[in-house]
Parts: C-alpha cells; structure tokens; sequence
C-alpha cells in the first residue's frame, strides 16, 4: 500500500454503514480498498490537470490516463 | 575545426580521446561563443566500435550575452558576406528566415486543389509534424533561455501562453487552449484568425466538397508541439474551420491511443464538441 493510501484510511475513514453494507452484498473486505484506491487516483488525476500548478509533463502524464 | 572548438578544452580533448583508443564515451561541459551570445553546451563524445569515425552530441543548456573572454565565432553572414544582397535574412540566432505573404498559402492550396485535392489533409498534417517537431527544439531552447526551466517543467498554463505567442508572432493566428474537457482525457483549441484557413480560395474543394480539414498543417504542428512537451504522443484533428476575414477554426486534442475513435466518430459526421468528447468517454467505457 502507498503512502498516499495510508493517508486516505487515515484522514477518511470509511462510513460506519459500509462494513455492513459490504456484507449485505457478500463483498469482502478487499473490494472496498480498491475501490478506496481508485478513487484516490482519480483524484490525484484531477489534481494534476489544473493547468495553473501542475507541470505540462505532469499534466500531459495525467491527461492521458484520464482516458 | 570550427573557430569556436579551436582551443585546448575542445579540440584539445578531442585529440586526447582519438588517441587514446578508448571506447567509453566522454562527457564535457563547454561553451561556445558567438557574436550573438554565448552558448553553455554539455558534449558527449562517442567512437563506435568498428567504424572509422566519431559523434558529437551535443545539448545546448544555455544561451546568454557575448562573453567579455570569449574570441566569438563569426556569424554566418561574415562567413558568407554581401548574402542579405542576395535576399537572404537572418533571425536572432542567425537562422534563416523568409517573409511570405498570404498568396503563398492560397496559391498552394489552389494548386493542391486542381492537382492533387484529396491529398491536402494527409500532407499538410505530416508536413505540420515535421515542421512541429523542429519548431518545439528552437522553441524549448529560447524558452529555456528566458524562463530558466524546459517547457516540460513549466506549468500547462504557461506552455499555452508561450504557444499561443509564438504562433502570433509568426503572424499565423492565435491558438487559446481550453482546459475544460481536460479531465475526460480531451483538449479542445480554438485558433482565432488562422492564416491558412483566411488564404482558403472561396472556391476551394474543401468549400465543395464539404471537407473541413483546411488547417491540417497546423493540427500537425500542434501535434509535434504538445507531443514534445508531454513526452508522449498526442493527435490533433480540426473540427470546424472558418474560412474567411474573422476565421475561427477547433482542434481536439487526445492520446494518440484514441486516435482510431476519434478519426471514426469525424468520418461519422460528428464535430460537435461536447458529443465527441462524451462518445469517446462511453466507448472507452465500453473497451473495458
């Protein structure tokens, strides 16, 4: 795990409904720390596509996985 | 040898490493000078094994003023006196350069329509990434000259600005990007006043024929440009060209992977923007 995932757990944790949740529809556990982990680096995407702070090499590298 | 590698730390060297026989290369930095500035470059120095010869490579990392201890070169109109006589003009960093009126594009154009009138696109867009791809290494350097920084490194904002500049001052129109797609993997340009699609002769096939793909010659150029700054390939395809006084044309630009899409949902009819952009989303969606 990175430390940027680290991070996410720490800073937000997961609703107290989402264990049950998860049960309910017979997910495991694991499923919810990669759907945790998508949506950390569509996030960090995001981030590096305002044109104003990101590099063009940054920007242009997060262009293309926005695709 | 040229005058300005005529001293021990160039030539010098050179001779050392011809001497010695060795077959690892070798690095060095060194400065050139010229009657138009000074010129820090980083030199590599290769002999490959069996051949009778040996490579410079060599990187500019900085242009800055004449040096008060240099012996500076001469520039190349010294060497070829009397040659602005013979109509040739040279830039700052004494390259060659010629001023063409509007007539030259629509005279190209009207001749490509009656000889040759499908090929236009095809060839003004590899044309556009050639001309492209030797544009972004004079552009990188002169930017690295005034902002310290390659254009890589600098924000996506500024490369625009420095884009958009250029293209004015060579008197072709003004490029504006707009990031607003940016986040669904889709860069749209608009030109303002493009020159090519202002030279189209009123009569052109493209006018006829309903092909819109007029200022091809700048979606490659602007292809090779971004490709160059990103380090990664990127394709450009005009959407809309507006011929005439006040043309307004638009680019799309995307991954070189979305190529194939893009060029299907244009063969389609589709240049609608927002449409484009969601139909490449939805069938990238539907790839996975």
């Amino acid at each position: 795990m990175s430390q940027g995932q680290q991070t996410l757990s720490a800073s937000v944790p997961p609703p107290a409904n989402v264990a049950s949740s998860a049960a309910i529809r017979g997910l495991p556990e694991a499923d919810l720390e990669i759907s945790a982990a998508e949506i950390l680096a569509r996030l960090q995407i995001l981030t590096a596509l305002d044109p104003d702070s990101t590099s063009a090499a940054a920007f242009f590298s997060a262009f293309e996985q926005a695709t | 040898m040229a005058p300005c590698t005529r001293s021990a730390e160039f030539e010098g060297r050179f001779q050392r490493y011809a001497a010695s026989n060795s077959q690892q290369p070798e690095r060095f930095q060194y400065v050139f000078d010229f009657k138009f500035g000074a010129q820090d470059v980083a030199v590599e120095l290769l002999r490959p094994s069996e051949l009778e010869r040996y490579y410079f490579l060599i990187n500019r990392t900085q242009f800055r003023d004449v040096r008060a201890e240099g012996v500076p070169a001469p520039l190349q109109s010294e060497l070829s006196p009397g040659e602005a006589q013979l109509g040739v003009r040279r830039d700052y960093a004494e390259q060659r350069i010629m001023q063409l009126p509007s007539v030259f594009f629509s005279g190209l154009r009207a001749t490509c329509d009656r000889l040759a009138p499908e090929t236009w696109p095809m060839f003004c867009y590899d044309w556009g990434v050639e001309w492209g791809r030797r544009a972004a290494i004079d552009l990188d350097a002169s930017v690295f000259q005034t902002e310290g920084k390659a254009l890589s490194e600098l924000s996506m904002r500024r490369v625009a600005e420095l884009l958009a500049a250029w293209f004015r001052e060579l008197g072709l129109g003004s490029p504006v990007l707009d990031f607003s797609f940016a986040a669904s993997g889709c860069l749209v340009v608009e030109f303002q006043r493009s020159a090519l699609a202002e030279a189209t002769p009123p009569r052109s096939s493209a006018s006829t024929t309903g092909r819109r793909e007029q200022c091809s010659l700048f979606s490659g150029c602007l292809s090779a440009l971004l490709s160059h700054v990103g380090g990664r390939r990127l394709s450009v395809r005009e959407l809309r060209c507006g011929t005439g006084q006040s043309a307004l044309c638009s680019f799309l630009v995307v991954p070189h992977a979305r190529k194939p899409l893009l060029d299907q949902l244009l063969e389609g009819g589709e240049r609608d923007v927002r449409l484009l952009v969601q139909r490449l989303s939805a069938k990238t969606e539907q790839a996975r």
